[in-house]
């Protein structure tokens, strides 16, 4: 967790456009933890010094969000803290572009059936849809996409592996800046 | 009609005609674009016989003078058989005739058998009874045999008619049978709906042991509609079992017990 | 008639001695045999008269016609073809008068024998013959007129014809597989369907690869393939019309739309809506395009398959905590669930001979291929891989088709027969998943 925050720090003040690739080479993220609760409704704080994302951007957002993804455990779609403070994040910068509208895709790992991952992935994104509309997000500015176990982040058939793949990435499609 | 005119001219030898002949396309070519499944026409080519043809010429085309000639005659002798799977049954002693690489001589005198005909006289002496080996026989297999009898019965101490075979003669006999028919037995591998069928056959024999009829079907049980074609092959194999590892090698004392028997071909104990 | 009562009490008083001796003659049961695979010889067939065509020449042709009905029987498990090398080369005229000596010779019980001769008009003439090599008679002929480039599927009627007679079960080599067929990195892969010959003969892509797609399933034509696809990134089911190369979606659901399969008649299309991150099952009436909804359980319920009598539908439920097998009448009511013990259970496929159902049994990280029957008994693994998925019936409900992913994330088809015994790789130019087989081609 400290990790993901120190992250996230360095993200908001850097600012780095590739911070979701490196966000994959992590290894998967750490139990839900006790601590940091990362305030939910902090009113976005303006682009910090140094930073070369565009606001409204796709950098922006992933600058800001810290991710554009939350993970979950084996053949679970409920949210963790963990993933809730990413979510809230999201919500907050979504609200701040209304413009801006998302596809939320819903992945599995591999070790589920082909045609039970298609389903569990859309509840995943279906997961993150409700979160980030319960958090003022408009749902019509919301759609939700299953890959199912077909489009993996990693390749690799471990532990580590089949924790990234366990995912629901929320990508932006339109109305961003940049 | 059309029928009765592919039989004439099955007799007749032209059955080159295949495709005037042809009786019903029995399936329409199937609608596809002509880069999909090619059509495939069924043709009749000539009766299904239940007997080896009188030699009718050859099945299609009997073209004029092969423009190449065909394929070098099979002049070499085939290679040496291939060995079967061992057997998981016991071996029975005499060794089914289709696994004998040795037996290369042609037993061409053994066709006729298979012909119904009179029972000839048995020509050959009866070879020496190894009861020593046939107990061997019914020891091994003796738990498979629920007919076998207690221990001490002696043969002929019922108090039969002298000669009559007692219990464990019978008993012994039966088990010379079974280790050498089950050996030869290939009974197809069925599925849920045709568990529990069985067929009967009635086998005669020559006193060396030869068939002198074919087998002669009996009954059978769990034959259905459905499964008629199931049951035909089964059938088949029981009957294949036999001609294939007569003639049997069994006690000549006992020819009045085995001259006529009945085999009850059942697959249970079969996965 | 004074004598005729004195007759039948003679008789009357006899019969019992005359039936008494038939009473105690010897029956012997045989209740074992060799479960192994039945010798069969399959010599080349020859030519009445060698004649070029496009396929090769009439002599060239024989030859490998008897080189593909050797290795279809010899797929099959249930024979054992005899070394070919070995095999007398019959002319022409001797295929009706066979040296069966010199097959008994070689232990095959069975021999499956023809020419090959081209006619006049273009088209191949396959003569197929099968006797009995023991008792010496014809068990089966048959002609098969073919156009020469399908001159494969003339073999496989061979084939098919043999089987059929021999087992007493209706064969499946005349048929063919459409799977999909991948390429690339695990996380981009490229999917394309593709259809074959039961055998990976005559292959080819029936999609581009620029679209996602998964999950084709033959219907009972087989001129119509079902399937799902991103294509405009709406993943739903659509169908493909083999020859014309028509496709299009099925449905006009707003939502995900996935796991097709038809009915055993072709009328209607089973499938899953997704809707609010549950699964229900659907089926389409595809004369009228109007669908009724079947399950309504708040839970996943998918990979349905419709018993052969079209009266139960066997699919997949989380509806009790994990994926478990229920089977329910083709209305929708009374579903009961099937699988219990230990682990998961998935991706039914209900055998065309109505008497079990093939599924994907998830244990221990590991996908396995199993049977059961309809009533839930007599649960059976057949295989052994790390990820056996998507198990495919033959038309005669005897061999199953499924695919293999290894931990390296390789991708292959296999089969394997109901004994578990006889699995075999099925031959793909690229890696291979979600077969589906299609019933006999007529």
């Amino acid at each position: 967790m400290s990790r993901r925050l120190a992250l996230a720090l360095v993200a908001a003040t850097v600012a780095l456009a590739g911070c979701a690739r490196k966000r994959e080479d992590l290894p998967p993220p750490p139990p839900p933890a006790t601590a940091p609760v990362v305030p939910a409704e902090p009113v976005p704080p303006p682009p910090a010094v140094g930073t070369t994302a565009v606001p409204g951007s796709m950098a922006d957002f992933l600058a800001r969000a810290g991710s554009d993804r939350v993970f979950f455990g084996f053949d679970r779609y409920d949210l963790d803290a963990d993933a809730r403070a990413t979510l809230d994040r999201q919500a907050a910068w979504l609200r701040q572009y209304p413009a801006v509208r998302v596809t939320i895709e819903g992945h599995a790992d591999e070790r589920g059936t082909r045609e039970y991952n298609l389903a569990l992935g859309e509840r995943r994104a279906n997961a993150v849809r409700t979160y980030l509309a319960a958090n003022g997000v408009a749902a019509s500015r919301m759609t939700v996409i299953s890959y199912g176990k077909e489009r993996p982040a990693v390749d690799g058939s471990n532990e580590e592996a089949w924790a990234q793949n366990r995912r629901a990435v929320t990508v932006l499609v339109s109305g961003m800046a940049g | 009609m059309t029928e009765g005119r592919a039989l004439a001219v099955a007799a007749a030898g032209h059955l080159a005609l295949l495709a005037a002949l042809s009786l019903a396309i029995r399936h329409a070519p199937p609608p596809f674009a002509g880069d999909d499944v090619t059509p495939v026409e069924f043709v009749e080519i000539g009766p299904v016989t239940s007997t080896p043809a009188p030699a009718p010429p050859a099945p299609p085309a009997p073209a004029p003078e092969p423009l190449a000639p065909p394929e070098p005659e099979p002049l070499a002798p085939p290679a040496p058989p291939p060995e079967l799977a061992p057997a998981p049954a016991p071996a029975p002693p005499p060794v089914p005739r289709d696994r004998a690489p040795q037996e290369a001589v042609p037993r061409e005198p053994e066709r006729p058998q298979l012909r119904p005909a009179p029972a000839p006289a048995p020509a050959t002496a009866p070879q020496p009874f190894d009861a020593r080996a046939l107990e061997a026989l019914i020891d091994r297999s003796a738990t498979k045999s629920p007919r076998r009898p207690p221990r001490g019965i002696e043969a002929g101490a019922e108090g039969a008619a002298p000669g009559a075979p007692g219990p464990r003669a019978l008993a012994t006999l039966e088990a010379a049978i079974r280790a050498q028919i089950a050996p030869c037995w290939n009974p197809p591998v069925g599925g849920e709906d045709v568990k529990g069928m069985t067929v009967v056959l009635r086998i005669r024999l020559n006193r060396d042991g030869s068939l002198a009829a074919p087998p002669e079907f009996v009954s059978q049980t769990g034959a259905t509609e459905a499964n008629a074609a199931y049951a035909r092959a089964f059938v088949e194999t029981a009957r294949r079992a036999v001609l294939r590892c007569t003639p049997l090698e069994l006690p000549p004392e006992l020819y009045r017990e085995w001259r006529e028997f009945e085999l009850n071909f059942d697959p249970r104990m079969l996965t | 008639m004074p004598r005729a009562p004195l007759l039948r009490r003679l008789a009357c008083a006899l019969l019992p001695l005359l039936a008494a001796p038939a009473a105690a003659q010897l029956r012997v049961d045989i209740t074992e045999g060799i479960a192994a695979p039945m010798p069969i010889a399959v010599p080349v067939f020859p030519t009445p008269a060698n004649v070029p065509t496009p396929a090769g020449d009439t002599a060239a042709l024989g030859d490998s016609i008897s080189r593909i009905i050797t290795s279809n029987l010899q797929g099959s498990g249930l024979f054992r073809p005899v070394d070919r090398a070995a095999l007398p080369r019959p002319t022409a005229p001797e295929i009706l008068r066979p040296a069966f000596f010199a097959y008994r010779t070689l232990a095959a019980q069975a021999l499956v024998s023809g020419t090959v001769t081209a006619n006049p008009d273009g088209t191949l003439t396959l003569s197929c013959y099968l006797h009995d090599v023991f008792s010496e008679e014809e068990l089966a002929r048959q002609g098969f007129t073919v156009p020469v480039a399908g001159w494969r599927r003339a073999a496989h009627k061979c084939s098919d014809l043999v089987y059929a007679r021999l087992t007493g079960e209706s064969g499946y080599f005349d048929t063919r597989i459409v799977y999909v067929s991948e390429a690339g990195p695990r996380t981009n892969r490229v999917k394309r369907l593709a259809i074959m010959d039961q055998d990976g003969a005559n292959h080819r892509f029936l999609t581009g690869g620029q679209n996602l797609v998964l999950t084709p399933r033959f219907a009972p034509n087989q001129q119509t393939i079902s399937y799902m696809s991103y294509e405009g990134n709406r993943p739903r089911v659509w169908l493909y019309t083999l020859g014309s190369g028509r496709q299009e979606a099925v449905g006009t659901f707003p939502s995900m739309t996935f796991a097709p399969s038809f009915t055993p008649d072709g009328s209607r299309l089973l499938f899953s809506v997704m809707s609010q991150g549950n699964a229900d099952i659907h089926m389409l009436d595809l004369a009228s395009r109007t669908s009724r909804r079947l399950t309504s359980a708040s839970a996943i319920d998918t990979s349905p398959s419709m018993s052969p009598d079209g009266r139960r539908i066997v699919f997949e439920s989380d509806r009790g905590g994990t994926q478990q097998l229920y089977v329910m009448n083709a209305d929708g009511t009374g579903a009961t669930r099937i699988t219990f013990g230990e682990g998961r259970a998935a991706s039914p496929a209900w055998s065309p001979r109505g008497d079990l159902i093939a599924f994907v049994r998830i244990r221990g990280g590991q996908f396995r291929i199993a049977v059961i029957r309809p009533d839930g008994t007599g649960e059976r693994l057949l295989t052994d891989g790390w990820q056996d998925e998507n198990p495919t019936w033959s038309p005669n409900g005897r061999v199953i088709l499924f695919a293999r992913t290894e931990r390296n994330g390789r991708s292959t088809l296999r089969s394997v027969d109901l004994t578990g015994r006889n699995e075999r790789l099925i031959p793909t130019p690229l890696e291979a998943s979600d077969p589906s087989w299609s019933s006999l081609l007529p």
